[in-house]
């Protein structure tokens, strides 16, 4: 399989994920970027914004989240994208949440 | 007196760790990178445990606990992937094929997969970005997959998959 097809395989899923809704889940943005993943292979990485979700749950429903990789494995292999490829989550804000590593200098070696 | 790994209790630490129900306020990076590792392990020895009790069905609990230890991370990874769409070898494509068609079992695979990079970050990769939703999205998505992994113990599909890491797995010394 060439190249480009690949790359135009991994862009149309892509777009398609951008464009659906999985449960509660209506992604933000997605983000497409090829890397290296833990073995040094050339991977896809789809990265999804979602939107934050309700802040007593804490996070979003698993179900949705598991309906999501669902829906791309299945796009992925309709299409013919070659393993490998990742899916993975970032909220749309993080402005209520402090990062406390920022507030306190690591403690001393001893 | 023994104390066996329990994947639940990796999982209570994880949940811990990750700060669930600390309320406003992100955790710190090294707990969030923590949990999630903590998350990937609870997942790992579930499978491990089941792919012994599968392979030895009458062996004793302590008996399974040792042969667990053979399977390895490279074996679960690797059918998982296959499950979760990377080319499996000709003789296994048929089963493969049958797994992938197994909803409750595709998101196990799926859970390994995401958790298995995701652990490898979290523990290796300094320019690795870990948020507490997505944190605890991993200890939710493994707390899930090791619930259907024991609620299928018997599940022809999930003894296929366990029947397929057998295969990946070898003995070491002796």
């Amino acid at each position: 399989m060439k190249q480009e097809d690949q790359s135009r395989f991994a862009e149309e899923i892509r777009e398609w994920l951008a464009s659906r809704t999985f449960g509660s889940l209506s992604p933000v943005a997605v983000e497409l970027r090829r890397d290296a993943n833990s073995d040094e292979e050339e991977a896809w990485f789809f990265d999804v914004v979602l939107p934050n979700p309700d802040p007593a749950e804490e996070t979003w429903p698993i179900d949705d989240i598991i309906a999501l990789d669902l829906g791309v494995r299945d796009e992925a292999l309709r299409r013919g994208l070659t393993w490998p490829w990742y899916v993975s989550f970032t909220p749309e804000t993080e402005e209520e949440f402090a990062d406390e590593d920022a507030l306190e200098a690591p403690p001393a070696a001893s | 007196m023994r104390h066996p790994i329990e994947p639940e209790w990796l999982l209570r630490l994880a949940r811990g760790t990750a700060g669930q129900g600390a309320g406003r306020g992100q955790q710190r990076t090294a707990n969030l990178r923590r949990a999630t590792s903590d998350a990937y392990y609870a997942l790992f020895h579930a499978i491990a445990l089941a792919v012994a009790a599968a392979t030895l069905p009458n062996a004793s609990a302590a008996e399974q606990h040792a042969c667990s230890r053979y399977v390895s991370h490279t074996a679960v990874k690797k059918v998982s992937e296959w499950v979760s769409g990377a080319s499996p070898p000709l003789h296994v494509q048929t089963v493969v094929n049958r797994l992938r068609a197994s909803p409750s079992l595709v998101a196990v695979a799926a859970a390994v997969t995401r958790l298995q990079e995701q652990r490898e970050a979290a523990d290796y990769d300094h320019s690795a970005d870990f948020t507490r939703l997505g944190t605890l999205a991993h200890v939710r998505q493994a707390e899930q997959a090791v619930a259907a992994i024991r609620a299928n113990g018997t599940d022809d599909d999930f003894r296929a998959l366990y029947g397929l890491i057998t295969l990946q797995t070898t003995t070491r010394g002796g």
